[in-house]
């Protein structure tokens, strides 16, 4: 017997040790997997590889290098899962954990390419890709489809505007159109909204979306239709801006299959294939500013440039704040510096060296900065004379303020009286009460609350049921008074009731039999006794008050002459017992 | 003595009742902790890049995005890993709110409000970047009125109609009990009533509303077309910008039909906006 059980305790052992180590090798293992988005891209063309760490979570940077073909590493995320199963109660997590990280590609050349092997080592293990392969093709030429791109000047200077024209001309129906114009991708532009434009399309231009319109046009005498943009550059550095590697890839129409519908009847369907069309090569020289006749104190302004000042108040004590603000328009570069005001200001002011956030809002620039007059002698805030290049006129030119009258009075007395605020302003002068402003954003949150999870209000709250006992809860309590209050105490009311008239029938049949079996002197007797004992037992404190009247008149009976009939005597139970039915009706 | 007794218990239970039923509507949504170290790591990057922006707001706008569009990418995925949190979500709406992406700005805050419709920061911020967006639609003047008319409808979050309907609850039907009592206490009784029931059918509405599904165009600008195809024609003059919200009203294979603020419908890329939805 003891033989049997140690052999069961033996099979159970190595049963789990079986599991343990089931369970250590269902762990996922390591693998390194590289995946390209495409094997057959155009010249321009980027495309996404993909290095896929399977089994861990640690962080990797594979080096890259593939000549001729252009790398920017995107970065990497842990891409880790956690899948809970529950099977008739049992209830098993498992996790499977990866890293991904990511380059985009762009070729540059058509050409046949590999990206060799990427090797790392990972907790000990030595991991390899596999060899991928890819092909770089020429845009073609079309005689159906031409990309047009057109700078409006052949020069400009730095931060002058300059707009572009892109137009796709075709004569098949197409779709998906993309197009890329590299040299153009790092550059701000902003799209000039067609005015009376009929018909519109949303075009992906270096992978941003772009509205088109539409526009029917003659080239090389013959008719094309055609989708216009016309996008506003300032090129921001001086030097050749050139465009040499636009495409256009899209899905034209390349024939026409036969398929069988449900029914079976063959019907044409339209087979689109993938096509990418160069553009033309054109270029604009964007002109450094001249540095003949360059003032020594230009900032970097130019465009039509006027600057307008305000200054309030103008009339202050020394010391107190002035708020100033300039205003420049027709800037072409809102993004130029300007320096502290001090520069334009002289002696008779404190100007801090700081100042609020500059606002720049297309061709304007907003200064505002708070100065302080120290001298009483000051009468203006002297005009500000800013130089700017015209490059129109191609001529250094000077944008002037006027000067602003100002009145500075000698530094204000503070009293006992000023600080509970008494004190009259002179002059007119107003305090500045802070008046909360509506715009702007406010702070980002942080710490670690950030990463507990929420649930949404109406899942997290509405639909629970705490919420429905707490509504239902008062309700329900007053429903409870309500029948402990009013409807067991009728009920006990109409059980004694009932009970009463039972006993009150009772002696009406005890007197009758003693009636037809007693002398009419004992009767009397009989009565009283019973009468009384009816009282004392069934008559409750409030049959008592119900029946008060009809007590007196059968005390008065009994106790004053006894001279109470039977009859009588059963006429007056016979009433109580008529009463207390009533009584018990009246309680239903 | 006896019957101050009772009146100081009925005053204790009913302030527990209160407080225990206003407790959970401000304690917060209940969260689960995560044991992500990675991601208190995910989210210090975040804060951080979002900080660098800041600083070189002024000096370097081209490398403040940059660092902005890190921090947005961060918060996403945070977001993405499954941490469902309104600050979190509030924060990667003020990081794409200073990229100028004004519609994964909108989208973000509101999903923000589904988990705390009361927080007034993230009210604020969508209101300020509601009034940037370029199409600017303004309320319908009869919506106008009604804000004016039923305020509390649309001024109060639903946290607090959620409490003044159980407080209101609670009192009146403790006036009730008390009355059963001989403790009247005359028309008072009337003003949780009414408080109660214009609450009621105030988060009546919400609720309606929030079986609704709505979207935020993300793309720079969309056109508004009057049927599921690129061959209809344009719903209006001007594209519909990123950050314009909607209600959908219908949804076909690549296609949205969509309700606009100011009553309006048209037919959107799906493609080109995003549904503010729980994750």
């Amino acid at each position: 017997m003891l033989n049997v059980i140690g052999k069961q305790k033996t099979l159970l052992l190595s049963l789990v040790l079986l599991i343990c180590a089931a369970a250590l090798f269902a762990q996922s293992p390591l693998s390194l997997t590289a995946n390209l988005e495409q094997q057959q891209i155009w010249v321009g063309d980027t495309i996404q590889l993909t290095i896929y760490l399977q089994g861990s979570e640690e962080p990797i940077q594979p080096d890259l290098f593939i000549p001729g073909i252009v790398i920017e590493p995107l970065g990497g995320t842990t891409r880790s899962s956690t899948s809970v199963t529950n099977i008739n109660g049992k209830v098993t997590e498992n996790r499977s954990k990866a890293y991904v990280y990511a380059f985009n590609l762009t070729a540059q050349a058509a050409g046949s390419y590999s990206i060799p092997p990427i090797s790392l080592t990972i907790d000990g293990v030595e991991l390899s890709t596999e060899k991928l392969q890819f092909t770089v093709s020429e845009p073609e030429e079309s005689e159906d489809f031409h990309l047009k791109v057109h700078f409006e000047q052949d020069s400009i200077y730095m931060h002058q505007e300059c707009r572009v024209t892109i137009t796709l001309l075709y004569k098949a129906s197409l779709r998906s159109l993309d197009i890329r114009i590299p040299e153009l991708e790092n550059l701000p532009y902003t799209v000039i909204e067609p005015s009376n434009s009929t018909e519109s399309y949303d075009v992906s231009v270096n992978g941003k979306s772009v509205v088109f319109v539409r526009d029917d046009q003659k080239f090389n005498q013959m008719d094309y239709s055609g989708v216009t943009t016309v996008l506003s550059i300032r090129p921001e550095e001086s030097g050749s801006l050139s465009i040499q590697q636009a495409t256009a890839a899209f899905e034209s129409i390349t024939g026409v299959q036969q398929v069988k519908d449900f029914f079976g009847r063959v019907q044409n369907q339209e087979v689109y294939g993938r096509t990418v069309i160069p553009g033309n090569d054109t270029s604009l020289t964007v002109l450094p500013f001249p540095e003949i006749g360059k003032p020594g104190d230009f900032l970097g302004l130019s465009g039509d440039v006027h600057v307008v000042v305000d200054a309030e108040p103008k009339v202050v004590h020394i010391g107190d704040p002035i708020t100033l603000t300039m205003r420049l328009t027709g800037i072409n570069d809102s993004g130029v510096r300007i320096p502290d005001l001090s520069t334009f200001l002289g002696s008779g002011f404190n100007i801090p060296d700081t100042r609020s956030p500059d606002k720049n809002e297309g061709t304007n620039k907003t200064i505002t900065q708070t100065i302080r007059v120290t001298d009483t002698a000051v009468s203006a805030i002297p005009a500000i004379a800013l130089p700017y290049f015209d490059p129109v006129s191609e001529t250094y030119k000077q944008a002037e303020s006027e000067a602003i009258p100002i009145q500075v009075l000698e530094t204000q007395i503070v009293t006992s009286a000023d600080l509970e605020g008494k004190t009259q302003e002179p002059n007119g002068l107003q305090k500045v009460i802070p008046i909360k402003k509506q715009e702007g954003l406010y702070y980002n949150y942080v710490g670690s609350e950030l990463l507990q999870s929420q649930k949404s209000i109406w899942k997290d709250l509405v639909s629970s049921l705490w919420l429905k006992i707490i509504i239902a809860v008062p309700p329900l309590v007053f429903l409870g008074i309500l029948i402990f209050t009013g409807l067991v105490p009728q009920i006990r009311l109409k059980a004694i009731a009932r009970q009463d008239r039972k006993k009150g029938v009772k002696v009406l049949k005890k007197l009758a039999k003693k009636k037809s079996e007693s002398s009419p002197q004992q009767t009397v007797i009989n009565f009283n006794r019973h009468l009384q004992q009816f009282l004392k037992q069934y008559g409750t404190e409030n049959d008592v008050l119900l029946l008060q009247t009809e007590q007196e008149r059968i005390n008065a009976s009994i106790y004053g002459n006894t001279l109470l009939s039977i009859d009588e005597a059963i006429g007056v139970i016979g009433s109580i017992v008529e009463k207390l039915e009533q009584k018990e009706v009246s309680h239903v | 003595m006896c019957r101050e007794r009772k009146y100081t218990l009925t005053l204790i239970f009913v302030v527990l009742m209160i407080l225990t039923a206003v407790y959970p509507l401000f304690s917060g949504g209940k969260s689960e902790d995560l044991d992500l170290t990675n991601s208190a790591e995910l989210l210090q990057k975040a804060e951080s890049f979002f900080k660098e922006g800041n600083e070189l707001l002024e000096s370097n706008p081209s490398m403040s995005n940059e660092k902005y569009l890190s921090a947005a990418q961060y918060y996403n995925s945070l977001i993405e890993s499954g941490v469902t949190n309104a600050k979190l979500f509030y924060n990667a709406g003020n990081a794409y709110f200073r990229l100028g992406d004004l519609g994964m700005a909108i989208l973000n805050y509101r999903r923000a409000l589904l988990y705390s419709p009361g927080d007034e920061q993230i009210r604020f911020n969508l209101e300020y970047a509601r009034s940037q967006q370029k199409n600017g639609f303004s309320e319908s003047t009869r919506r106008e009125i009604l804000q004016v008319l039923l305020f509390w409808h649309y001024m109060l979050p639903v946290t607090w109609k959620l409490a003044l309907i159980i407080i209101s609850n609670l009192f009146f039907w403790t006036a009730l009990i008390f009355r059963r009592f001989g403790k009247s206490i005359g028309y008072l009784i009337l003003i949780p009533a009414f408080i109660g029931i214009l609450m009621a059918s105030s988060f009546a509405v919400d609720w309606q509303n929030s079986k609704s599904i709505h979207g935020v165009v993300t793309a720079a600008s969309s056109i508004g077309r009057m049927g599921d195809s690129r061959s209809y024609q344009a719903s209006f003059e001007t594209p519909l910008y990123q950050g314009v919200e909607f209600t959908l009203e219908e949804r076909r294979v690549g296609w949205i039909f969509a309700r606009l603020p100011n009553g309006d419908s048209t037919w959107i890329e799906e493609q080109d906006c995003s549904i503010i939805e729980e994750y």
